[in-house]
């Protein structure tokens, strides 16, 4: 603790700081030039003049995002699916977890239980399989779709295993002579007992949810049925021209519409907004939650 | 007790759910197979009548038949409240007019060359989970081929084409046609399109040319003495030397805008086409000693500070900012380009003045810009459309491309009906055309435009504005001439009389200017396996000696790399192709 305040402590302090500042100034200026943009005029935008204070403010964009329905139906089914989805992935993941991170002997088999979880992670049956299963299955184009066949985060389950191990074996033998079954030790005390891992583990989930757009692209039969995410991927897609030769005169005229990046930009932010509001209050058992996973007693 | 309770919630939960779910797909599966079931039971008494009954073009099924299809939506469509892709003017039409029920099994917003529906569809392709008529591009096209996928239109096309579609399907020698051709068996209906559509031209600001008092463009020379008085004399103004002499995407040579294709075409040299050289072989234009001379050009141009040293990581609509900002006054791209980006810069800078120039030669051959096959070979939408193997009446698929042409260009037969392309009147610009599960596009449709818009204009031939297409852009024209609007901007230069996008098409017509691929035949096996590393060998390679990264020499290193890689084999197999053709 001496060297705190030696000279050599304090330039490093300088340079730490201000290394760690630029960082996060480096991630924090593409959200600026977004909501610069989104809040700037249509064509101060199209000629790339808004850097990171808007040009000719104006609530043009947001307005005419509003009007639209299919913004909001797609951030309602992305809530439903965050919803659903995050609640569903963490009922599946402790119960999986619980019986797992018991010892051999009270649970015969386990480690060849673990590996097969352990599998799914290392390998997977490609693309086409995973499309031709959830279509038999009969849910495809169905919210079930989204939710059911990630179900099981293997990885998740492994965090939470390991936490569930580190817990004094004292506890649950105490509760066993007490009376308690596996149902009672894991409700009234595994679970209460792990909030910082089951926090890490729910944001994992809820992010998770909330980005992927992939599977709403694959899996579901209209436009109309898309989480939010898919939804902005079909109206942020990056142009490719080389289609364009042979255009209709009538889609042409709307080519100029495409160049709204001040729609686009405005429903980005809209966008994140959600997750920007959870992310600080789940922040302290993030930290907590993924280092005493992490560590093996 | 509590935990007991506890306990038995929560199986019952779970249990609860596990039936939910298995019954969400039984009941799923139930309304499936009674579909089949029911489709089938139709089906059958109308495939007789229809092989007893006449062939007409747009004969009516009676009772109605059952045909699936899959839309695939660019993100430019939008479409009126309450249109959807299940139920619209097209498919009401299909089943009143035609007795088709048309059911569209997915919809997906993406046609982009590897975007969503090309993805969506390679699934589909590889799931075998296939509508009866599939829009596809011409890889997919091979793929269904292959496979024995796709059932033979011949018969199909021969007895039920209408006149307006065997026109359409004729234009530009039937070469379209052509490339849905297998051994004989034509096995997917092209989406025709204009060849000429793809050709290169320049746009320049004339009013800096004026400014700086240059000579308008005639060879490539006057092209270099552009682009240095660009970069060099601030035609912008503003007495800083911010400008470019020439635009340039990372690209480089593909997709329309701020490209080198024209460029290219202006020292002979084409990026990528099969062409007969002296002794009567097929060769690969990208390798020739033309492309040489052109690449030592543009790195000059690019050592000089001509070039934004940027254009590696900027794409098109990046691009677009300097063009719109007034950085950048000359560019190669095509026709469209009069809509995107030339509007925006309208709106910033309604001084700008863009005026399009045919591509021009270094020697005195004249420049020859390329064309297409007629057929966008790319596009998963607008491709072709093929008719899946054992479903029942693949004819019905060439009524329905009959009933398009009819609908959209029948103004001789009166099946014309404006309704069907687009809602009357249509402020926000909603479309309705791409609902329709078959297109047929007629070709010359630009070109028609235009020069129906120009009788109009020059000799007040109102008989031209029979073409309702014309007279839409006629009248946009006018009011442009009237107001100066920005929203008529777009089409005034794109098909105005004189000095605008389609004037540029039609002086390559008139004057017989176009050269397009020799090699029309499905990918070779080489092609397959090689094609798409020694296209990104050939990007980065020019790419790097444009930059100066390599001296202009290292372009004689990758044709002997690009010879080795496959190069060889796939001249081989083209040559074998070409031989067979005669």
């Amino acid at each position: 603790m001496a060297g705190q305040t030696s000279f050599s402590r304090i330039v490093f302090n300088i340079f730490n700081y201000g290394f760690l500042a630029l960082l996060s100034l480096m991630a924090l200026f593409p959200f600026l030039n977004v909501l610069a943009v989104s809040l700037s005029n249509k064509s101060a935008a199209a000629a790339g003049l808004v850097k990171l204070w808007p040009v000719e403010f104006t609530f043009a964009s947001y307005r005419f995002v509003f009007l639209r329905d299919e913004f909001f139906t797609a951030l309602g089914i992305s809530l439903e699916r965050v919803l659903l989805g995050a609640a569903l992935s963490m009922l599946v993941t402790v119960l999986a977890a619980y019986p797992l991170s018991k010892e051999e002997k009270a649970f015969p088999g386990r480690t060849l239980y673990a590996w097969i979880f352990v599998f799914t992670i290392l390998f997977n049956g490609g693309l086409i399989p995973w499309y031709m299963t959830i279509k038999m299955t009969g849910i495809l184009d169905s919210l079930w779709a989204l939710v059911l066949p990630g179900a099981v985060q293997v990885f998740n389950c492994l965090l939470l295993l390991n936490f569930f191990r580190g817990l004094p074996k004292a506890l649950e033998e105490a509760a066993f002579v007490d009376g308690a079954n596996h149902w009672t030790i894991l409700w009234r005390i595994f679970i209460p007992l792990s909030t910082p891992v089951l926090a890490t583990v729910t944001l994992f989930t809820v992010v998770g949810h909330w980005n992927s757009w992939f599977d709403g692209i694959i899996l579901m039969n209209s436009p109309n049925h898309y989480p939010l995410q898919s939804y902005l991927q079909t109206v942020v897609v990056k142009m490719n021209t080389s289609t364009f030769a042979n255009i209709d005169p009538v889609q042409a005229r709307l080519l100029s519409e495409i160049s709204d990046r001040t729609v686009k930009a405005a429903q980005i932010f809209m966008a994140t907004i959600p997750i920007l509001l959870v992310y600080p209050f789940l922040q302290k058992y993030f930290m907590a939650g993924i280092v005493l996973g992490s560590v093996k007693e | 007790m509590k935990v007991k309770r506890l306990q038995r919630i929560m199986l019952i939960a779970l249990m609860l759910m596990l039936v939910w779910i298995t019954a969400c797909s039984k009941a799923e599966e139930n309304t499936q197979s009674t579909q089949t079931i029911e489709s089938s039971a139709t089906d059958s008494p109308s495939t007789q009548a229809a092989s007893e009954e006449n062939t007409n073009p747009l004969g009516k099924y009676d009772p109605p038949i059952t045909l699936s299809t899959v839309k695939i939506f660019s993100a430019v469509d939008k479409f009126a409240p309450g249109e959807t892709p299940e139920k619209n003017i097209w498919t009401d039409g299909y089943l009143k007019d035609l007795g088709i029920d048309m059911k569209i099994n997915w919809s997906v917003v993406g046609d982009e060359p590897g975007g969503a529906g090309e993805q969506k569809l390679n699934i589909a392709i590889a799931s075998n989970d296939l509508p009866d008529i599939i829009p596809v591009n011409a890889k997919q096209m091979k793929q269904l081929v292959d496979n024995g996928m796709a059932e033979d239109l011949t018969d199909a096309i021969a007895k039920y084409a209408s006149p307006l579609l065997k026109k359409f399907l004729a234009a530009n020698d039937g070469l379209a046609l052509k490339t849905g051709t297998f051994n004989g068996k034509v096995l997917a209906l092209p989406v025709p399109t204009a060849s000429i559509d793809t050709a290169a031209m320049i746009w320049i600001r004339k009013d800096w040319l004026d400014k700086l008092q240059l000579p308008e463009p005639k060879t490539m020379s006057d092209i270099l003495k552009i682009s240095d008085a660009f970069t060099n004399q601030d035609p912008d103004g503003n007495k800083e030397k911010d400008s470019f002499g020439i635009s340039l995407s990372k690209d480089l040579y593909t997709g329309g805008l701020h490209e080198l294709t024209g460029f290219l075409e202006g020292y002979h040299a084409y990026r990528n086409l099969w062409l007969k050289d002296t002794n009567g072989r097929l060769v690969y234009s990208g390798i020739q000693p033309e492309m040489k001379t052109a690449l030592a050009k543009l790195q000059e141009m690019f050592k000089a500070g001509q070039i934004d040293p940027e254009f590696g990581v900027k794409d098109n609509g990046k691009v677009n900012e300097s063009v719109i900002s007034g950085k950048i006054g000359m560019f190669y791209g095509s026709h469209w380009n009069a809509f995107w980006p030339l509007p925006d810069s309208f709106k910033q800078d309604p001084k700008a003045v863009w005026k399009p120039y045919p591509i021009v030669s270094a020697d005195d051959k004249p420049a020859i810009p390329s064309i297409g096959l007629g057929v966008n070979p790319e596009s998963v939408n607008m491709g072709y459309a093929v008719f899946k193997k054992g479903s029942k009446h693949p004819e019905a698929m060439i009524k329905l491309a009959n009933y398009y042409a009819d609908k959209e260009y029948g103004w001789e037969t009166g099946g014309y009906n404006e309704e069907f392309h687009q809602p009357n009147p249509n402020p926000d610009g909603y479309g309705r055309w791409r609902f329709a599960a078959v297109y047929a596009p007629d070709p010359d449709q630009n070109i028609n435009i235009y020069r129906g818009v120009k009788a109009a204009v020059e000799n007040n031939d109102q008989n031209a504005l029979k073409n309702l297409q014309a007279k839409g852009n006629y009248d946009i024209y006018q009011k442009f001439i009237k107001d100066h609007d920005q929203g008529s901007y777009g089409n005034a230069i794109w098909a105005g009389p004189k000095d605008t996008a389609l004037s540029i098409l039609d002086y390559y017509m008139n004057n017989k200017l176009g050269i397009s691929d020799m090699f029309f035949g499905s990918k070779t096996d080489t092609m397959v396996k090689k094609q798409s590393t020694l296209d990104k060998l050939q990007l980065e390679t020019f790419t790097k000696i444009l930059m100066g990264a390599v001296p202009v020499d290292a372009f004689d290193q990758f044709v002997s790399d690009w010879k080795k890689l496959g190069g060889d084999k796939m001249t081989q197999e083209v040559n074998d192709w070409y031989a067979a053709q005669k």
